[in-house]
């Protein structure tokens, strides 16, 4: 059994998760063993989530040609990174607007002083 | 067609603000009040007592010395503030249980406090009174209240609202605006109408969402609408959506601030939520 790191495009129902679905302020979405329905997948595509990590068999077809990180231990995600990846989510819609553009620069430069729950 | 008095009246479980409170914000409004007249009032609610004290006491002030009296607390704080207190600790418990509320409720509590105090600074920043400072928390804190008036009470409609800002990752506003006749900050501003606050607060809360087309009172409500956007910006909470307004064209001109401002606005918040933490107790 091998996890695999998969494209959300890549695949249909019926995999199951090798790992937790976080959301971008790191709640659990979808836990680790969830066999993904069809919603579930509607749910990962709104949310603009593009990667999860499924649990393969050796023989299994689903090879997306991703890398396996069976054994390799995932970098921690810092907080500024997961900071900065809510305010862009936050600002997505407003970002061409040259004053909210400013605001993003500002917030985003304080991005060690926030703290999201 | 439903308006927001409608919605208002049809309430009969509605919190109504209890006779210590109206009495003091009667008090506060009067000229010829003391600080004695206000203790009086509030030393025969003990648990109101408790927790005015204790807000004054708490890191948010910084007071050096123990404040044990409410006569003492209404000397130094002065009586609109007292008013505030007193105001706060009110909303915070009458919906504290509230159980329908469809988004959480510690984060909304946090947006709107932030907002209150991103609002009283730039109120100060901008060179406004100290009574349009304190005037301006207020509104700031209970600029989104209409929010819990709705998942309280129209809970069907507010359910659909969030439904479509989820889906389509919108303003509450927004979808609010696609559904009803009526927004949350017409329902908070009724609400707060039949508290009989003052007037100046009333119309701050109505028209959060459009400043920049008031006559009266523009200043003050560009303060709040851009309170609101700051706090989004830093994350600090949340008011029931992941997106945030443009500043509306001309509010930066109609305060007479620029960006160097607006950062010093949000280190200062940045750093007085994390103090404020006192008011997120009382909700417990
Ligand atoms: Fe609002
Ligand atoms: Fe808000």
């Amino acid at each position: 059994m091998k996890i695999l790191k998969v494209a959300i495009s890549n695949i249909g129902p019926g995999v199951i998760l090798g790992k937790d679905v976080l959301t971008n302020d790191g709640q659990v979405l979808l836990g680790n063993g969830t066999t993904v329905a069809q919603k579930h997948l509607d749910i990962l595509k709104r949310r603009e989530i593009e990667e999860i990590f499924i649990i393969s068999n050796e023989d299994d077809a689903i090879d997306a040609g991703n890398d396996d990180i069976t054994n390799k231990q995932e970098e921690p995600v810092s907080n500024r990174s997961r900071v900065v990846k809510k305010l862009e989510r936050v600002f997505s819609k407003v970002i061409d607007n040259e004053d909210m553009k400013k605001l993003f620069d500002l917030a985003e430069s304080k991005a060690e002083q926030i703290t999201i729950n | 067609m439903t308006t927001p008095q409608e919605i208002i009246e049809n309430i009969s479980e509605l919190p109504t603000l209890p006779d210590v409170v109206a009495k003091v914000n009667q008090l506060v409004n009067s000229a010829s009040a003391s600080a004695g007249d206000i203790n009086d009032v509030i030393s025969r609610d003990i648990a109101l007592s408790t927790k005015v004290l204790k807000m004054v006491n708490s890191s948010f002030y910084g007071f050096p010395r123990r404040i044990t009296s409410i006569t003492h607390a209404v000397v130094i704080l002065g009586f609109n503030t007292v008013r505030n207190l007193t105001l706060s600790a009110f909303v915070f418990k009458a919906f504290n249980d509230s159980k329908r509320l469809e988004f959480d409720q510690k984060q909304f509590w946090i947006h709107s406090i932030a907002a209150g105090i991103t609002a009283s600074n730039i109120a100060h920043g901008v060179g406004l009174s100290q009574k349009e400072k304190e005037d301006a928390f207020m509104a700031g804190l209970l600029h989104d209240v209409g929010k819990v008036v709705m998942c309280e009470y129209i809970s069907d409609s507010t359910k659909k609202i969030i439904e479509e800002v989820k889906a389509t990752d919108c303003l509450f506003y927004e979808a609010e605006k696609n559904q009803l006749d009526f927004t949350h900050a017409s329902i908070g501003a009724t609400l707060l109408e039949k508290w009989n606050l003052p007037i100046s607060i009333v119309s701050l809360i109505n028209n959060h969402h459009h400043p920049m087309s008031v006559e009266e009172n523009k200043k003050m409500c560009c303060i709040i609408s851009l309170s609101d956007i700051l706090v989004r910006s830093l994350c600090l909470g949340n008011g029931g959506d992941e997106k945030i307004p443009v500043i509306p064209d001309g509010l930066l001109d109609e305060l007479a601030i620029g960006w160097g401002d607006i950062n010093g606005f949000m280190d200062a918040s940045l750093h007085e939520v994390k103090k404020a933490s006192v008011f997120i107790e009382m909700l417990t």
